[in-house]
């Protein structure tokens, strides 16, 4: 995986083609789950109003519409 | 067998060793005590159960916003022409009673027959359970003599 991450990190050089394999997209999206839960733990709050708004939003289109 | 604590040949060593493990129970105690309070406080603060479980605390503040919002109410008409327009569009149709199945001949014999058969065996058992229960009081009586009876006795 981290042999998959380097070259990701690699292949973000302007003109590179990424993904091309399945595994390229699984560790890209390893990568984006790390980062935001990286992103939550240093902003919980704006995570969890954003979490709560969100939820507000899909029970109010659900409930009320 | 097991020499006695007189005949221990280092009882003032091992009573030191003692000491000392307990003295330094009693230091280690306080340090941890420390600790668990720390911890404790830590599990308490939110911010650090955000940080442990970020996906799962997300979802559950998204679950706690969408139980926050309120179900439609869903209001009935109360007015007599929505009432009469209503009551218009249900048909009203008087459905009779399902009629009761009739009791045959046959049937009604039959049933007068067993009625009567099992009053007639309840009462016999009824007279033997008597009977029986009379017979064993007699057979465990005491016999009564004439000492018993006048209240005498022979000793």
């Amino acid at each position: 995986m981290a042999n998959r991450l380097a070259e990701y990190e690699r292949s973000q050089a302007p003109g590179a083609v990424w993904p091309r394999t399945p595994q390229d997209l699984q560790a890209r999206a390893n990568l984006w789950l790390q980062q935001g839960s990286q992103w939550v733990a240093e902003h919980p709050e704006i995570a969890l109003t954003t979490a709560v708004v969100a939820g507000v939003v899909l029970g109010w289109l659900i409930k009320r519409r | 067998m097991a020499p006695s604590l007189a005949q221990s040949p280092t009882p003032d060593i091992e009573a030191d060793q003692i000491r000392q493990r307990m003295r330094a129970i009693r230091r280690d105690l306080g340090a941890d005590v420390e600790d668990l309070v720390g911890h404790a406080e830590r599990l308490m603060d939110w911010r650090y159960c955000v940080q442990r479980n970020p996906w799962v605390s997300m979802g559950i503040a998204a679950f706690v916003g969408y139980f926050m919002v309120p179900g439609r109410l869903v209001a009935f008409p109360t007015d007599d022409t929505a009432l009469r327009k209503l009551a218009d569009r249900i048909p009203v149709t008087v459905q009779p009673p399902p009629p009761e199945p009739k009791a045959s001949l046959f049937g009604s014999l039959v049933s007068l027959g067993l009625n009567t058969a099992g009053r007639a065996a309840l009462a016999f058992a009824g007279q033997q359970v008597g009977k029986f229960i009379g017979q064993q009081a007699a057979q465990f009586a005491p016999p009564q003599t004439e000492e018993t009876t006048h209240g005498k006795s022979t000793r």
